[in-house]
């Protein structure tokens, strides 16, 4: 039986509009207009026990709305939802006690206290037996290693550890499904992998089944196992991950930041003049060089190169091997196609002209 | 549709059990949390002593000038006690507007929602934690303020014995007040200037610089029916002049109050919950 059944669910917002200057808003206090937004139009799924979900979309697709009617917060205009074979809005107390959510922008932990007092009031309100909150709180500040720092007020905490905290306090009631709104917004490189593997750890050992939504192309690559994508309200794309990675994920952008001038590593195409890496493949005897079908120079200046890889035609690592023989890296960044690029590309395969923002 | 869960129904007992725990949870975290602010609420006393030694000096000029002892049964002793005394409500009111307003705003709102608790009662809690830091915090100042000023409280023992429950009775009215005005942000852009309306209605109407007895008609008259002097004058009349007639004519005014006060409240919190609309989505 599927742990989340949602069915033609709607969702609009009417907001107010207002025109630009004096007389506009004149205008809008004698006779306001109204717009009615449809934020989610007719989204149909369904997520098994354990599964490991990634929700994601642009900003405004409706990822944060279809989060809040599954817990309940949310009344939709129309469609059929089910959490654990409750209907979240009518039955929002008792599923409460089942389900957890942590939003990356927001924060749960009171700002002043240390976390442990977040934790014991948490226990009060969902009604946890205290022994078995002492062990669950014990195994989770183990889990996520948190030990040094819940007595120490939360507003004193990094980001990164407040988050920790944010997860721990989220699930030290057991719950059998979390929704988690951007998770890993504003960690940097170290706590976002921190999270990623405490999430995808949970899973397995819990059976914990995971709502997540992010903008973060890696969120989804290294922790879940589907991924749905969503524009507009509407769903344009509900695939395995791994399917996805290798159909939307696998072009990254690798920005380096050498100790000699980027042009010792290219030269120019003698047809086109365009600027292609030129060096040798790593530990190789014959000096042959390095293929470089799939790699882009997308900026050489200075001692500063951008390429974009192409990860299916050139896997990465021998590219890094390379240039690591040939000089000293200072700096390196790989990131992932942003979200808009991936619903761009989804858009022109499916032949859809759908716009992002 | 099937179930997956599996909860033990409670019995009434049970709920109110756990419902207490939660509440009282919350407001034993709410002070602690309020102790965090300490040294800005002790600030904020400063406020309080210059107020006192203004109207000390006010009253003093005027029973001089009319040549009187007592104005309506107050003596200058009194009148600064009672003026310590509703300064004390007064300026212990936490920000209980701006909170709910920002919560609707921002978003945060959707924890408490998500969570097993009710939101109004949730916050009743918090409110009272931190209302209570204050009250205490203002209470001590203003005692030291008074006493050196003008010597030894004119309190009776019944006045001392029923003040808590009147002062808990007010501060409840004010959560109401406040807390529905918060809930407006639902439909209004900004709730601050109902905040400001009603806030300095209750500061002129409520009697706080001036036993009610002391202004003339027909304001005597119009701020008595009206409920600001439930949370202000009534509270402090009832310790500096306690009279039974008094007191039971407050509790009915309060009760009265309160329960209006919790009906609108209620009806505004269950029409806000169909239509929350939460940034972000």
């Amino acid at each position: 039986m599927p742990i989340i059944e949602v069915d033609g669910l709607v969702k609009t917002f009417r907001t107010r509009e207002r025109d630009a200057g004096l007389a506009g808003s004149l205008r809008s206090f004698v006779a306001p207009r109204y717009r009615e937004r449809e934020a989610v139009k007719q989204i149909s799924f369904c997520l098994e026990p354990g599964e490991v979900l990634a929700f994601i979309g642009p900003n405004g697709a409706g990822k944060s709305t279809t989060i809040k009617i599954l817990t309940g917060i949310l009344y939709p205009n129309a469609g059929r939802a089910s959490v654990l074979g409750l209907t979240p809005w009518q039955q929002r107390r008792k599923l409460a006690f089942h389900i957890a959510s942590a939003f990356g922008q927001k924060s749960q932990l009171w700002y002043h206290l240390p976390p442990q007092d977040t934790f014991d009031l948490l226990a009060r309100i969902y009604e946890l037996d205290m022994n078995e909150y002492r062990k669950r709180r014990a195994f989770l500040v183990d889990v996520f290693d948190i030990a040094d720092y819940i007595r120490t007020p939360a507003r004193k905490l990094s980001l990164g550890e407040r988050m920790r905290c944010e997860l721990a306090a989220a699930l030290m009631h057991r719950p059998s499904v979390v929704f988690l709104d951007e998770p890993t917004i504003g960690l940097d490189v170290i706590a976002k992998q921190r999270v990623r593997d405490l999430i995808g750890q949970l899973n397995i050992e819990e059976g914990l089944t995971v709502f997540l939504t992010s903008h973060d192309a890696g969120d989804i690559e290294q922790v879940c196992r589907r991924a749905i994508v969503i524009n507009h309200g509407e769903i344009i794309l509900d695939t395995p991950v791994a399917r996805m990675k290798r159909d939307y994920l696998k072009v990254k952008t690798v920005d380096l930041l050498l100790e000699e001038a980027a042009t010792t590593l290219l030269k120019a195409d003698a047809e086109s003049g365009k600027l292609q890496l030129s060096i040798q493949s790593p530990s190789t005897i014959h000096e042959e060089m390095l293929e470089t079908e799939g790699i882009t120079v997308l900026k050489a200046k200075g001692h500063g190169l951008k390429l974009e890889i192409d990860t299916a035609l050139c896997p990465l690592e021998p590219i890094i091997a390379a240039i690591m023989q040939h000089c000293h890296i200072l700096d390196m960044t790989i990131a992932d196609p942003p979200m808009e690029e991936i619903i761009a590309k989804i858009y022109s395969e499916k032949g859809q002209g759908g716009s992002i923002s | 549709m099937n179930t997956i869960i599996a909860q033990p129904e409670k019995s009434f007992k049970q709920n109110m059990g756990y419902a207490l725990r939660k509440y009282t949870t919350v407001f034993h975290v709410s002070i602690a949390n309020n102790l965090a602010y300490m040294g800005e609420v002790v600030f904020r006393t400063i406020f309080l002593v210059v107020f006192v030694y203004v109207f000390l000096q006010l009253w003093t000029a005027t029973f001089a000038a009319k040549g009187i002892h007592s104005l309506s049964g107050f003596r200058i002793s009194d009148m600064v006690w009672y003026l310590a005394t509703t300064e004390t409500i007064a300026l212990s009111l936490p920000q209980l507007t701006r909170l709910i307003d920002q919560e609707v705003r921002s978003g945060q709102l959707a924890y408490l929602l998500g969570r097993p608790c009710s939101y109004v009662f949730y916050h009743y809690a918090q409110y009272l934690g931190g209302r209570l830091v204050r009250l205490v915090i203002n209470a001590a100042v203003a005692f030291i303020v008074a006493m050196l000023f003008v010597g030894p409280p004119p309190f009776s023992w019944m006045g001392l014995l029923v003040w808590p429950l009147v002062v808990f009775l007010a501060i409840s009215i004010d959560f109401a007040v406040y807390f529905s005005i918060g809930l407006l942000a639902f439909w209004t852009e900004e709730t601050t200037p109902f905040f400001l309306i009603v806030n300095r209605l209750a500061l002129v109407l409520g009697g706080v610089l001036a036993p009610l007895e002391v202004l003339p008609q027909p304001i005597r008259g119009l701020a008595q029916v009206l409920p600001f002097s439930a949370v202000l004058y009534g509270p402090a009349r009832t310790l500096v002049h306690f009279e039974l007639d008094h007191f039971i004519g407050l509790l009915v005014q309060q009760f009265i109050t309160l329960a209006i006060g919790s009906l609108v409240l209620f009806v505004l919190y269950r029409i806000a919950t169909r239509r929350v609309n939460i940034n972000g989505g």
